[in-house]
């Protein structure tokens, strides 16, 4: 084989280039005859310096054994302690192989491989291991548990199994902030740490103070190598509680710390890095449980709340899904409705809608669904029509709210069967209309009557005079007196069929409605007055009176009806009358004050109704109208009007007149 | 004007329904100082036909003045008032709104239809009598004014 490699050079580059492990030759006394590169880092020794030396320079406890059972066998494998150069002692695996050339032995070869960097990178590679299948653990219980607990428990009984440390205990913080034992403990042998227990359920930690309190205070993980003689370890005061070492981390919900683990060992130990960093992990995974814990409580409890507010509320609240399927139908929707809530829940919501609205109302609730608003009211003004069990349709008040829940929407209506109130708005709306008729109607026939009456009392009259006039001489003092009362009949008669028109008037001739100087209406009525006024001696004062909205007309006629009565029903002095308004709660207050011979309170029902006298007329003639056709000015005006007795005689009559902004009738 | 001697009879149209009225106005007029010839129709039809010299009335005199009742059967006063006014050929005439309707409503119409006076009829004799004497010293104010 001419192109074989040289032997020779292949011995070499062995030598040069095989790093990993120890390779070197002894000659046949055992003294070293070749050094390889992999030797010189291994043990320190540069080839100058190993060479011609014996192997006790690498294996100190080295007696020859290895050489003579590799002599005796041909080879020969141990594991050993040998020592580099600085000293250092470091565990070995060797194996040791008689190197014969023929019959004749020519010394040993060696191949060491050093088994601490070994041994160390299986640890690290085991903790590893263990440490990612702790997390793994851990975030599998934070994601099953269904309590808090279930997964403090979990995880306590996890990393004392990982760490071999045979205490575990939990800590959360109570309403105040003070860290309270749980009583979830891991405990390899409860009897022997029972005072430990004990002790840690009889205390509680505010935050910086103990080692919980240590931690809920700097939200980290703490270590402490010994626990003999630690000031802080107050714990540690009680005798028997046989604890050395101890390391604790929080359950953290971003920077709140909502809970504290910690783990104690009955021996000193060195921190751990590396699991400090893993609980630091477990500790964000346990505030994961704790937040959902805490919402999915809140939302129980708001559940539970609604749950409540739902079942008794008298309102119907119905649910649709998005096939308008019935998803809720609480007992207020059942008396409206008159289905049970098993009847229709999961039927389709056509069931509740008249016939004729439901395809209006499908778009409806689709718009609303395409809509950005959460809720709103429903159908016209709020106002929808429902279908009850027995066919009955029926008016609501309707809103309609929508919510998305893990990604399903869900349309929730909340109706009030108002069909009472629609009667009573209906019946109400239809008296009230059949009343205003009524009124119109009467007021008609009172205008009509009266002045279709007119008529024939001319003709008596007229007739009556005419027969006087013509056979004045022919009659006898009798018929003259017969005729006066004829004529005297027929006009009061008239006088009363032109009030009654004049107070029919009142409703149905009325002007509109404007803005009033009533000072200026007032002297109006006293330039009218004037001759009775005279007459009577009287004296009209006034205080500044106001402008209203009213009929300037009506107005007129109700000061002058009360200045006009005030002058006579005087009494033996000369008749005082005045005139002053104040202003009231959204109303001015008229006042028309006189010193005549006042009025019975006795006749205060009696006074405002139509030819209600109260004296006969030879004391006072006329009608009775006057202060009827005020009430009903005032009334039209949307005012009141009384009268009382005046302090010293005479009578106070007051009315009101709303203090309202033109704004037409 | 009572000193005014009137060379033929004054021409009256009286519109009224009421047979009562209708003699107490003859009756007025018979004592007043004034020769007239009562012409009396009783509807608005047979007023404006009279006005107009429609068939039986093809012969009518042309009214000096006119006393118009306003509740009128068939066409009523208000109908007449307002043809009245609006026929240029009638339109001189005077007319005096003569009712027993105190109505502000019927007063405001007629104002607005152009009557040019307008009184209500009053219960007492005496009155009527006096009403009617106003309306001829009215009749003498008013004529005497556009025309002769």
């Amino acid at each position: 084989m001419p192109d074989a490699p040289d032997k020779d050079l292949l011995a070499r580059l062995l030598l040069e280039r095989v790093y990993e492990d120890a390779l070197f030759a002894l000659d046949p006394e055992g003294r070293i005859a070749a050094w390889g590169e992999g030797a010189a880092r291994m043990t320190g020794y540069p080839e100058a310096e190993a060479l011609g030396r014996p192997l006790t320079l690498l294996s100190p406890d080295e007696d020859a054994r290895a050489l003579r059972l590799a002599a005796e066998h041909g080879r020969f494998a141990e594991e050993a302690e040998w020592a580099r150069r600085d000293g250092v002692r470091f565990r070995v695996s060797a194996a040791f192989s008689e190197l014969r050339d023929g019959d004749r032995r020519v010394g040993f070869g060696v191949v060491a491989r050093d088994l601490t960097e070994r041994r160390q990178a299986e640890r690290a590679l085991q903790q590893r291991t263990g440490l990612v299948r702790l997390l793994q653990l851990a975030a599998v219980a934070a994601n099953e548990a269904e309590t808090v607990e279930d997964a403090l428990r979990t995880t306590l009984d996890e990393v004392c199994a990982y760490t071999g440390w045979p205490v575990g205990h939990a800590w959360l913080p109570s309403p105040t902030g003070e860290l309270v034992s749980t009583g979830i403990w891991h405990l390899d042998d409860p009897e022997r740490f029972r005072v430990f227990r004990d002790v840690s359920g009889a205390v509680r930690f505010a935050p910086g103070t103990g080692l919980p309190g240590e931690v809920a205070a700097a939200g980290q993980p703490v270590w402490v190598e010994d626990l003999e003689g630690d000031p802080h370890f107050v714990r540690g005061r009680a005798a028997d509680v046989r604890v050395r070492a101890a390391f604790a981390f929080p359950v953290l919900i971003g920077r709140e710390v909502a809970g504290v683990l910690e783990f104690f060992h009955d021996t000193p130990a060195a921190p751990d890095p590396a699991l400090l960093e893993a609980m630091t992990h477990i500790g964000v995974q346990l505030g994961r449980v704790v937040e959902r814990t805490r919402a999915r409580e809140e939302l129980s409890r708001s559940e539970a709340k609604f749950a409540g507010i739902i079942s008794i509320s008298s309102d119907a609240i119905v649910s649709v899904d998005e096939e308008q399927r019935i998803t809720l139908f609480n007992r207020g929707a059942e008396q409206v409705f008159g289905y049970a809530a098993e009847e229709v829940l999961g039927r389709p919501l056509d069931l509740l809608v008249p016939e004729r609205f439901r395809g209006e109302h499908r778009g409806q609730v689709r718009a609303f669904g395409e809509s950005g608003v959460p809720s709103r009211r429903m159908g016209e003004r709020g106002r929808i029509s429902g279908r009850r069990r027995n066919g009955e349709v029926f008016p609501a008040d309707a809103s309609i709210s929508r919510l998305d829940v893990g990604g399903r929407r869900i349309y929730t209506a909340v109706l009030r069967d108002v069909s009472d109130r629609v009667r009573g708005e209906e019946a109400l709306a239809a008296r009230s209309e059949e009343l205003e008729r009524s009124n119109r109607e009467l007021e008609q026939f009172a205008y009509v009557a009266s002045h279709d009456l007119q008529e024939p009392l001319r003709m008596v009259a007229s007739y009556t005079q005419l027969l006087a006039r013509r056979y004045r001489d022919r009659l006898d003092a009798d018929a003259e007196e017969f005729i006066g009362f004829a004529v005297d009949g027929v006009t009061r008669m008239q006088a009363l069929i032109n009030d009654l028109l004049a107070y029919s008037r009142v409703g149905t001739r009325g002007g509109a409605f404007a803005p009033v100087d009533t000072e200026a209406v007032l002297a109006r009525v006293l330039a009218s007055l004037g001759p009775a006024m005279e007459d009577a001696g009287a004296e009209v004062t006034h205080d500044p009176l106001p402008t209203v909205v009213g009929d300037a007309g009506q107005l007129g006629q109700l000061l002058q009806n009360l200045v006009a009565n005030a002058i006579k029903f005087r009494g033996e002095a000369p008749p005082r009358v005045h005139v002053s308004a104040e202003r009231g709660e959204g109303e001015w207050v008229f006042t028309v004050r006189d010193n005549g011979i006042g009025i019975d309170p006795a006749y205060a029902d009696r006074i405002f109704v139509i030819f209600q006298r109260l004296h006969t007329r030879s004391e006072y003639p006329g009608t009775g109208i006057g202060l009827a056709i005020c009430k009903k000015i005032v009334e039209r005006h949307g005012g009141r009007i009384g009268f009382e007795p005046a302090p010293g005689g005479g009578t106070v009559f007051r009315f009101t007149i709303p203090d309202r902004e033109s704004e037409g009738e | 004007m009572s000193t005014q001697t009137v060379s033929r009879p004054v021409e009256v149209l009286l519109v009224e329904d009421n047979p009562g009225d209708v003699r107490l106005t003859w009756e007025a007029l018979k004592e007043g100082k004034i020769r007239n010839n009562l012409h009396v129709a009783k509807d608005g039809v047979e007023a404006l036909a009279f006005l107009r010299r429609e068939g039986e009335h093809a012969r009518a005199p042309r009214p000096d003045v006119i006393l118009l009742d306003l509740n009128l059967p068939r066409k009523d006063g208000r109908e007449v008032l307002t043809e009245v006014k609006g026929d240029a050929s009638l339109r001189q005439i005077p007319v005096v709104i003569l009712t027993s309707s105190q109505a502000e409503e019927d007063i405001c119409r007629a104002y607005d239809l152009h009557a040019n006076c307008y009184i209500s009829k009053p219960v007492d004799l005496d009155q009527f009598i006096k009403v009617v004497k106003s309306i001829e010293d009215f009749w003498f104010t008013v004529v005497k004014l556009p025309s002769e």
